[in-house]
């Protein structure tokens, strides 16, 4: 059957990612500038495209492609929040990899293969294009975790989040495969009317373990505890600007996807999964904050942090709720914009080389840079979730949902978390402002100050003017379809 | 008058802004910039005095648009003859704070400048709030620039002392977030309320809560209050924050943010939870008399001036909390002006401390002695503070002191008794300490070298000393301003005997307000 023409409109933002990263794989190898700084202004132009025509489809809320993807909100909101990360995150590359002496061209071809295996997890209705998404994504950014080709961690980190990624794309298949033996078939409607039938007892218990391995392989993708173990090693070793991408934008899609799955597709049954998900929610939190207060590398400080995030993102997941996912949406936009901007700092103060990853190396810089510090400053206490920043909204809405569907105990784990969670990131803060200057800390980077500036400004704005985002992501939590079932 | 408060409370925010763009360097520029910009808000408080009617118990000057419609927070602010004195301590107190730092702060006093007046729209920011949310955005901003200032013109300890300031509040607040989240969606669950959730105070005074709820949100709301306040035994972050704390940041410390807490317990907790106040009221009134015991007691043996005026705070907060648990509108009304007078004096006690310590680089007592013929200037404003810090009368000490015992004799006669000891043990602490830093011979040849106080630091003194004794004598135009607005909050505090309470309450308001109304048409 000919696909119809709406029917390729409805999928022109994915397919204009896939030519847009072929295109920019050529043009990369007759790039002459070592530095790749049009490569990377090219991407960004593809992005910004992608997030332009991502606009949901009118009529085309209909599956498409034999109800394998859907473009309804869900997909716009992830796709148009995907694009704007990965510009922000490409725009700091463009300075910061050069800074640290690789010739990182591939780097660019490498984040819009990943977006496009994003844009088909948050997308898919059907179970193996979901796992499509996740490999095509996953396998870039394997390879993206490599970068410094010369240095030992950066290599261990490939090595490690490939090695434990398989193992846990196995568990996610033979979740798939056991979804597929109950409902005798991959399409989500399928799956969704398999689990709100009356089944045989061993028919569910063979849907729950399904969907227990499917969680497994998301909390593996999203850094759960207690499948979180490769996140600080990973996180560490990856070049930054490729760990501010994996922590922003990776856990995105496999939110998206998480949603679609877990929150839609199969609510009938993750009923009976709350217990392990508020379990996993809480373990999260908590290992993440309590494991992070004894950090003196900041990377690594923003690696459990960042673990400590997944679970309060997870109680989203937990209500089941549309109001749970609209925040779970809501929250990884201003997650995004804060660790986006934290990450941009680093980058802006790294030297050569390592650069300045130990908390001890910011000592002094509100004196002997105002600005940087004011920014990092704004970013600790966003992420930290005083008002009136992004984090606190996120927290706001995320708590209301959580409140709403009941899980008043679950807030309060929450809260006590955000109450450690302080403590490590005013560290940062007061080795900044009340600790003597040790060196003179020189940024360097024009793209990556702007895109720092333009990430601190969204923290800024998400927190005082949350309305067109926190409407977008309602929006987009109100009209997930799961295809024609 | 639209738009007074926010103009006051920006006007420090904006004048820190303007601050920023002046080079380090320029001292001169950067102090008199910053105490002219902080005249401002005093100026519009000044105006927002006169615009105020005392006859009228609810909220006044109030504006209020929608912000955050998608989760029903509005930007809504107001003030009533409570957060009226508090806004008018707050806008006093940091001009002088500011007038005093050249003396005080020897690095960074851009920062520090930028630092106060920051300070200042967060604390204006709480007191005016209306909105659950917003005031919490306010309060939870409080801490920022306080952290800064006990952390980087702090003594010794100053990381330690800042740091627990720091997580010690946020202990409280955030449970307290929680408890207000649950309130807002609450009443966007009431269909009879308008069906969206909203946090306006005056919108959440129409929610009914069962029991069970109202104790928890009331528990959480409790504990954010009693540890800013801070109340026993929740107060041990206090003398190391006061003694770490450079002299202007213990001011403002003791003078208004630890009354950001007795502010809550007025202006949320008596409202908000009618219903299971009777079970909290009898143990806040417990622990509250301890607390004035037990600080005054650990008052009394401090070797440092500043450590014994930090604890001498921790038993006059108990006394105002007492006032707060006796509910009826004596007591509680004299809780809110010895709030103020507290502020007044131990604001003065501390600037005091503080003006001694710059010329000794030393506050042990014993250091000390016979300074009242070296410095007599210094030893009467001294004497003054100390005498209204022990409720003589004639001076704001006494007016507070007393209405609170009243008004606590009437509900809690026992705890009342052993409030009283609290007097005693503070005229105690206090005047053992003046006699030992001011009276005697002059046996320290280091203090003969001392100086009296500068033209600046009676500049500084002056206002205080005058409130105080103007507090003193003729308390009326305070009174006047308190009474009204507290007999609102103190019926909807007790209004839990009636059975049917969303639909008798409303009117019982009704009536409340046409009496005040008609009053005001008496005069």
């Amino acid at each position: 059957m000919m696909p119809q023409l709406g029917a390729i409109q409805n999928v022109a933002p994915l397919l204009l990612a896939t030519g847009w990263a072929l295109f920019v794989l050529i043009a990369e190898m007759f790039s002459v500038d070592r530095r790749h700084v049009g490569i990377g202004w090219l991407t960004i132009v593809g992005l910004g495209t992608v997030a332009w025509i991502a606009e949901p489809a009118g009529s085309g809320t209909d599956p498409i492609f034999a109800s394998v993807v859907a473009q309804d909100g869900l997909t716009s909101y992830v796709t148009q929040l995907l694009c704007a990360l990965t510009m922000v995150s490409v725009l700091m590359a463009i300075d910061y990899i050069p800074k640290t002496g690789v010739q990182g061209g591939e780097h660019y071809p490498l984040v819009l293969f990943a977006v496009v295996g994003l844009i088909v997890m948050a997308a898919a209705t059907d179970l193996i294009v979901m796992f499509l998404g996740l490999e095509t994504m996953s396998m870039a950014v394997y390879v993206l975790a490599g970068l410094w080709k010369r240095e030992m961690r950066s290599n261990e980190a490939a090595l490690k989040y490939f090695l434990l990624g398989a193992f846990a794309s196995g568990f996610m298949l033979y979740g798939m495969a056991l979804l597929y033996a109950v409902a005798g078939s991959t399409l989500l409607p399928d799956v969704a009317a398999a689990a709100a039938s009356d089944l045989p007892a061993e028919q569910s218990t063979l849907l729950l373990l399904g969907v227990a391995l499917l969680l497994v392989g998301f909390g593996f993708k999203v850094g759960a505890v207690p499948f979180h173990l490769w996140t600080p090693d990973v996180y560490e070793g990856a070049p930054t600007s490729v760990t501010a991408f994996m922590s922003t934008v990776v856990k995105l899609g496999a939110f998206a996807a998480m949603i679609r799955t877990v929150t839609v597709a199969l609510a009938p049954v993750s009923g009976d999964l709350t217990l392990a998900l508020w379990l996993t929610s809480a373990a999260t939190m908590t290992v993440g904050n309590i494991v992070a207060l004894k950090q003196t590398s900041l990377k690594r400080m923003l690696a459990y942090s960042s673990v400590a995030h997944t679970g309060y993102l997870l109680i989203g997941v937990t209500c089941g709720s549309e109001q749970g996912a609209a925040a779970v949406l809501f929250y990884l936009a201003t997650y995004g914009a804060m660790n986006l901007a934290a990450f941009g700092i680093m980058m802006l103060i790294s030297r050569q080389g390592s650069g300045a990853e130990r908390i001890s190396d910011y000592a002094g810089l509100g004196q002997s840079n105002p600005m940087l510090a004011l920014a990092m400053t704004i970013c600790m206490l966003s992420l930290t979730g005083i008002p009136p920043l992004a984090g606190f909204m996120g927290k706001l809405y995320l708590f209301s949902a959580a409140l709403e569907a009941g899980h008043e105990i679950l807030v309060v784990v929450a809260v006590l978390n955000s109450v450690i969670s302080a403590a490590y990131y005013l560290g940062v803060v007061r080795v900044m402002y009340l600790d003597a200057p040790r060196e003179n800390v020189a940024a360097s980077g024009g793209h990556l100050a702007i895109g720092t500036l333009i990430a601190v400004a969204a923290v800024i704005a998400l927190g005082l003017m949350p309305g067109a985002v926190l409407d977008a992501a309602r929006n987009a939590a109100a009209s997930i379809v799961l295809g024609s079932g | 008058m639209y738009g007074l408060l926010t103009t006051m409370i920006l006007s420090p925010a904006a004048a820190a802004i303007l601050l920023a763009v002046v080079p380090p360097g320029a001292t001169v520029l950067l102090r008199r910039l910053a105490l002219l910009a902080s005249l401002v808000p005093f100026g519009l408080s000044v105006a927002v005095w006169s615009a105020y009617d005392p006859a009228i118990a609810g909220f006044q000057l109030v504006e209020r648009t929608t912000w955050i419609s998608q989760l029903g927070i509005s930007y809504y602010l107001g003030l009533d003859g409570i957060s009226l004195l508090l806004v008018m301590l707050t806008t006093l107190l940091t001009p002088l704070v500011l007038l005093a730092a050249p003396d005080q702060i020897h690095t960074r006093l851009k920062a520090y400048l930028i630092s106060m007046l920051l300070l200042e729209t967060t604390m204006l920011g709480t007191l005016v709030a209306l909105d659950l949310i917003l005031f919490y955005v306010f309060w939870e901003l409080m801490l920022i620039p306080m952290f800064l200032i006990i952390g980087i013109w702090g003594g010794d300890r100053r990381v330690y002392a800042a740091i627990k300031f720091f997580l010690f509040t946020m202990v409280g607040s955030l449970p307290m977030l929680a408890g207000i989240i649950y309130m807002g969606l609450s009443y966007g669950a009431q269909p009879d309320l308008g069906g969206s959730p909203s946090f306006a105070l005056t919108d959440l005074y129409g929610l009914v809560l069962s029991n069970s709820a109202q104790f928890w949100v009331c528990l959480a709301m409790i504990l954010a209050f009693a540890i800013k306040v801070p109340m026993w035994p929740l107060h041990t972050w206090l003398p190391d924050a006061h003694v770490e704390a450079p002299t202007g940041g213990s001011v403002i410390l003791a003078g208004v943010l630890l009354k950001m807490g007795t502010y809550g317990f007025v202006r949320f907790v008596m409202p908000l939870f009618p219903d299971v106040l009777p079970v909290f009221m009898p143990w806040i009134g417990t622990l509250a008399v301890i607390g004035i015991i037990y600080g005054a007691l650990v008052a009394m043996v401090q070797p440092d001036m500043k450590k014994l005026v930090a604890y001498s705070s921790v038993s006059h907060l108990g006394f105002v909390m007492l006032g707060i648990a006796s509910m009826n509108v004596i007591g509680v009304s004299g809780a809110v002006y010895q709030m103020i007078g507290h502020g007044l004096s131990t604001g003065a006690l501390f600037l005091l401390v503080g003006m001694i310590y710059e010329r000794r680089h030393t506050r042990m007592i014993a250091d000390f002695g016979g300074l009242w013929r070296q410095v007599p200037m210094y030893a009467s404003c001294f004497l003054i503070v100390t005498l209204a810090s022990i409720g003589l009368p004639g001076l704001n000490g006494f007016i507070g002191e007393f209405m609170i015992i009243v008004g606590t004799f009437q509900t809690h006669p026992g705890l009342t008794a052993f409030a009283v000891s609290g007097v005693v043990l503070g005229a105690v602490y206090m005047l053992w300490m003046y006699q030992r830093v001011m009276f005697g011979p002059l046996e320290n040849p280091e203090n003969e070298k001392l100086t009296d106080m500068t033209p600046r630091e009676m500049c500084v003194i002056g206002p205080l000393l005058l409130l105080i004794v103007i507090m003193g004598v003729y308390p009326k135009p305070f009174l006047e301003r308190i009474e009204t607005s507290v007999a609102a909050t103190v019926e909807r505090a007790t209004a839990t005997a009636v059975v049917e309470r969303p639909s008798a309450r409303v009117p019982e308001l009704k009536v409340a307000h046409a009496e005040t109304v008609s009053t005001g048409d008496n005069r």
